[in-house]
């Protein structure tokens, strides 16, 4: 039986990209608790939101990740909701 | 002619919408610049237009866009798969194009690597971006429609964000696609709001009952047998999804949609054909002979897309089984077999590093001498291997090179062909001009090696490979070989 547990991101659009990388990595080993995770990019250009996603792609993340841009809302249930800026 | 309307179109560039003359291998030809010919020539021979119906949908078309074209059919969504050159009145009335590449901007191997060598743009990228500039898409995309880009090559859409943005493009989807695009096409379709980018964890692939089977035929007949791998090669992300074995009754139904189709051969698909039914990574005849028969009944020509090495080592070693599934096989006119084989490192340290399991069930340590038995059994069974060689591999060192250097060497007896597959480091892909990085000399010397390996052995192939081509394409693919080999003696490459 497969898990369903939902993890929320918000990533928010900061200066110093660099600092932003970094904040991402320290992410990854969490990542697999999840089975999904949405992520909710603010204020990033749709060509900038993949190149700030990139690094949780080549990963091997196991969860299934899905990126909106700052645009979305949803009212899903999620077990754990971050803020990253 | 009819006046049906499709809610959603698939299609892709010419270099994937072909059958490559019945021949895949030449596909090969598409992921590099034209050599010594036009380009018009180059494709001629590549990539043939294929048949299409009264409306532009295509006889064969690309596996992939055929499993979603029957996973929104499935939905009853109306979907279909339409040739390139038809796009312009469907569009017109589709909400959605869907659109799957094994290598959208030519930054995977070999493309990447024929590049970087020749400085020039292969043609896969340049149809791709061709296509994309079509008035009939851009007129469509200003009047709303929707664009859905995945495939193997999804990937490359993260390095190269700029036309992510000039095309519109709405959303990229990373990974298998069965359980996800569905809902993302019934939202494109409600005008709902798409994710920019779906990535398929590995939680989240499909079951094997729940991958649709292809409604309409696919290009030279391929039928999947298996999805994913038990290997765990570190440079391969098809070996991080589990391995999956369709039912031979599912297979028989997918071989009845490419016979009924007209197809005349069907090839066989998986990371390792000689793992079908197998328990873990040791062969088992039962299941092999079965799927071989299977396949017989329907088609004269059974081909194979990959096997590995150590594979056929076991297989015929315990069982005889390489020698008992050519004889199923090869018959009649069909005097050889072709198969795509990773050979990628000569060296046993370095494959004990990236590739452990590889050997398995031998050990890493003695892969060198799997590799030459492995190659002396299928020359002995006229299995003809087109194997890779890793260039550029994290942790690769000189050591390493001239050890796979000597395993070349050594495999000149053997009737095959051997590629180098150069990888562009990922961090490399982030400056524009990343082509313009060039191999090291020990990298050069193996790649001249090879194509020494390849000239020796190439005209002896194309007697048999091209014997029920068209004269065309027969002369043409002869003078390049003819053209190369002169040119690699006057540069003292070989």
């Amino acid at each position: 039986m497969r898990s369903n547990r939902k993890l929320h991101i918000t990533i928010i659009k900061k200066d110093n990209p660099d600092d932003l990388n970094s904040k991402l990595e320290e992410l990854i080993p969490m990542l697999s608790k999840y089975n999904h995770i949405v992520i909710n990019m603010q204020g990033f250009k749709c060509g900038e939101l993949l190149e700030t996603i990139r690094p949780l792609t080549t990963r091997n993340v196991s969860a299934t990740l899905i990126v909106h841009d700052g645009k979305y809302e949803d009212s899903d249930n999620y077990e754990e909701k971050l803020i990253i800026d | 002619m009819s006046s049906e309307r499709f809610d959603v179109i698939l299609s892709v560039d010419r270099t994937l919408m072909t059958n490559h003359h019945g021949k895949e291998f030449l596909g090969f030809m598409t992921t590099g610049p034209p050599i010594m010919i036009p380009e018009m020539v180059w494709m001629a021979v590549a990539a043939p237009k294929v048949k299409v119906d009264g409306v532009g949908r295509p006889v064969e078309a690309p596996y992939g866009l055929r499993k979603v074209e029957a996973a929104l059919l499935d939905a009853g969504i109306k979907a279909t798969v339409i040739d390139p050159d038809y796009l312009g009145k469907h569009l017109k009335n589709a909400k959605v194009l869907g659109i799957g590449h094994h290598d959208y901007f030519a930054l995977g191997p070999p493309s990447s690597e024929w590049w970087v060598l020749t400085g020039r743009e292969p043609v896969n990228s340049r149809y791709f971006k061709r296509f994309m500039e079509k008035p009939e898409i851009r007129a469509a995309k200003n009047n709303g429609l929707r664009i859905i880009v995945g495939g193997p090559a999804a990937w490359q859409w993260l390095w190269m964000p700029e036309y992510f943005e000039k095309w519109g493009i709405d959303t990229v989807v990373e990974g298998e696609a069965e359980r996800v695009i569905v809902s993302l096409v019934k939202n494109a379709l409600d005008g709902k709001p798409l994710p920019q980018y779906v990535y398929v964890g590995i939680n989240d692939v499909p079951q094997i009952e729940e991958i649709p089977l292809i409604k309409n035929a696919s290009v030279n007949g391929l039928v999947e047998i298996m999805r994913g791998c038990p290997r765990g090669c570190r440079f391969c992300s098809v070996t991080l999804r589990p391995l999956r074995h369709y039912p031979l009754e599912a297979i028989e139904r997918e071989l009845q949609v490419n016979k009924n189709a007209g197809l005349d051969r069907c090839l066989l698909h998986s990371e390792d054909i000689l793992l079908y039914g197998a328990y873990g990574i040791k062969p088992r005849p039962e299941p092999l002979i079965k799927l071989h028969e299977l396949a017989r009944s329907y088609f004269k020509i059974v081909g194979w897309s990959h096997v590995s090495l150590s594979a056929v080592k076991y297989a015929q070693e315990n069982y005889s089984l390489i020698s008992r599934l050519s004889e199923i096989i090869l018959r009649d006119e069909n005097d050889f077999i072709g198969v795509e084989v990773g050979i990628e490192t000569g060296s046993p340290e370095l494959a004990e590093k990236i590739m452990p399991a590889k050997a398995a069930p031998y050990p890493a340590r003695f892969w060198p001498e799997i590799v030459k038995e492995s190659f002396s059994i299928m020359h002995d069974s006229r299995i003809v291997p087109a194997a890779t060689i890793i260039l550029g591999i994290p942790g690769e060192t000189s050591r390493d090179l001239v050890k796979t250097l000597e395993l070349i060497d050594e495999l000149k007896p053997f009737r095959s062909l051997i590629v180098p597959m150069y990888f562009v480091p990922m961090g490399v892909l982030k400056n524009k001009e990343w082509y313009k990085a060039k191999p090291s000399e020990e990298q050069l010397e193996i790649m001249k090696a090879c194509l020494k390996h390849d000239i020796y052995w190439i005209k002896d192939l194309a007697k048999w490979y091209l014997k029920d081509m068209n004269p065309f394409v027969k002369y043409s693919l002869k003078a390049v070989i003819s053209l190369v080999e002169k040119v690699a003696k006057i540069f003292n490459l070989i």
